[in-house]
């Protein structure tokens, strides 16, 4: 689910629609959570769709760490991907604004981490533009997205988190968002949290104790 | 899934959003199929949801016959109310076109069709001569018997238009639709 103060806004013929903020949001808010409403779809159940929503699960959904699709049941499909994003993946189940947002301001999100089974040529306009994403990006760039969700931890519990009580029920981020909000996590390396194939982690490092480290005080 | 030439656009405050067409769709077009994207909820899984999890599903699905909620996947849970829709057959998983739609007409619904709690009557805006003002579950029986008989003038054309959504729609839901209709329930 989106944060309630944006809205969807067609922006060319291009691109389609976006999502804009409605007001000023500070960093550390989270933008977006994995809800109960969000449709899960194995890899079966969508080779099994008929052509024309097959088509449009390719086109709106995400893949996450087990291989399966996300389809979002609000405009938060509608969300595109920038070289110099307004929220990065903390978990699974969570985007958190890496900086302010300004009233007006596009959120955009990283599609790097969406476990893309090709690539595709990015437009974003930003200094630091790819100019092709793809799925072994996260293998190159992972240090530094990881860098600014860990820059804004500190700031989550204190800023208002409309979202948080949306977050999935069986969310496997819980513990972790628990520990931020105890102001006891030190970092996210949110890189094992991308599928086997695009990522050079080893597969043993991907159990949910390894996702984020703790630090008990 | 709804009919791929359509698109939302943003009303007013009041209204918030709405499904409009983007090309000329003629009478007998098929508008809408639930499909395997659009998500069923029972009432005990409505109740089982956090309780600020109730409003946001009353405002974004529809109830069935069986009194489940429908959310749907795409644009179509932005159609909005009107008191005489565009579109109507939602009680039998689809919706045809009840006249030619123009670029930029809107797609409309009768609500008194779905199932209303009590709590969800509500003020209509619409300002067709036929607007009912307040809209509520006690105009059911009245709502299925017009827009049926409407239905029921549009199904003839179905055969004769074009029908992208063709591959969406069982033989048998359509059969299911005819028969209840032909037999006045």
């Amino acid at each position: 689910m989106l944060h309630p103060d944006t809205e969807l806004r067609y922006i060319n013929d291009n691109i389609g629609y976006g999502v804009f903020a409605k007001t000023f949001i500070p960093k550390g808010t989270f933008l977006w959570v994995l809800d109960e409403l969000d449709k899960i779809l194995s890899p079966d159940m969508v080779r099994k769709l008929p052509e024309l929503l097959r088509n449009s699960v390719e086109k709106y959904a995400y893949v996450d760490c087990q291989g399966d699709y996300v389809l979002c049941w609000d405009f938060g499909r509608y969300t595109n991907h920038s070289c110099h994003p307004t929220m990065r993946s903390l978990g699974q189940s969570v985007e958190v604004a890496i900086r302010d947002v300004a009233a007006g301001e596009e959120l955009t999100c990283e599609y790097g981490v969406l476990n893309l089974s090709g690539s595709f040529n990015c437009a974003c306009g930003k200094p630091n533009c790819r100019q092709t994403v793809t799925a072994n990006d996260v293998n190159v760039y992972w240090q530094d997205w990881d860098a600014e969700v860990n820059a804004v931890l500190a700031v989550i519990p204190d800023v208002p988190q409309p979202l948080r009580s949306f977050i999935k029920a069986d969310s496997t981020d819980k513990t972790l968002l628990e520990a931020i909000f105890n102001r006891q996590a030190v970092c996210v390396p949110s890189h094992v949290l991308y599928k086997t194939e695009a990522s050079t982690m080893p597969k043993e490092d991907r159990s949910g104790d390894t996702l984020w480290k703790v630090r008990h005080s | 899934m709804l009919h791929p030439h359509t698109q939302i656009h943003y009303k007013n405050d009041l209204i918030g959003y709405g499904v409009f067409a983007t090309a000329f769709i003629p009478r007998g077009t098929i508008l809408w199929v639930r499909d395997a994207l659009d998500s069923v909820f029972s009432q005990a899984y409505f109740d089982s949801l956090p309780a600020h999890y109730h409003a946001l599903i009353d405002h974004y699905t529809f109830r069935n016959t069986n009194s489940d909620y429908v959310l749907c996947w795409d644009a179509a849970r932005m159609i909005n109310h009107s008191c005489a829709p565009t579109s109507a057959g939602t009680e039998f998983d689809f919706e045809i076109a009840l006249r030619d739609l123009q670029i930029g007409e809107e797609i409309t619904n009768d609500y008194a069709l779905f199932n209303l709690k009590n709590y969800e009557s509500f003020d209509c805006y619409c300002t067709e001569t036929t607007c009912r003002i307040y809209i509520s579950r006690a105009q059911y029986k009245d709502s299925v018997r017009m827009r049926r008989e409407e239905l029921k003038h549009v199904l003839q054309y179905i055969d004769s238009v074009p029908q992208p959504l063709s591959d969406l729609l069982t033989p048998h839901q359509l059969q299911n639709c005819l028969d209840i209709l032909n037999s006045n329930e």
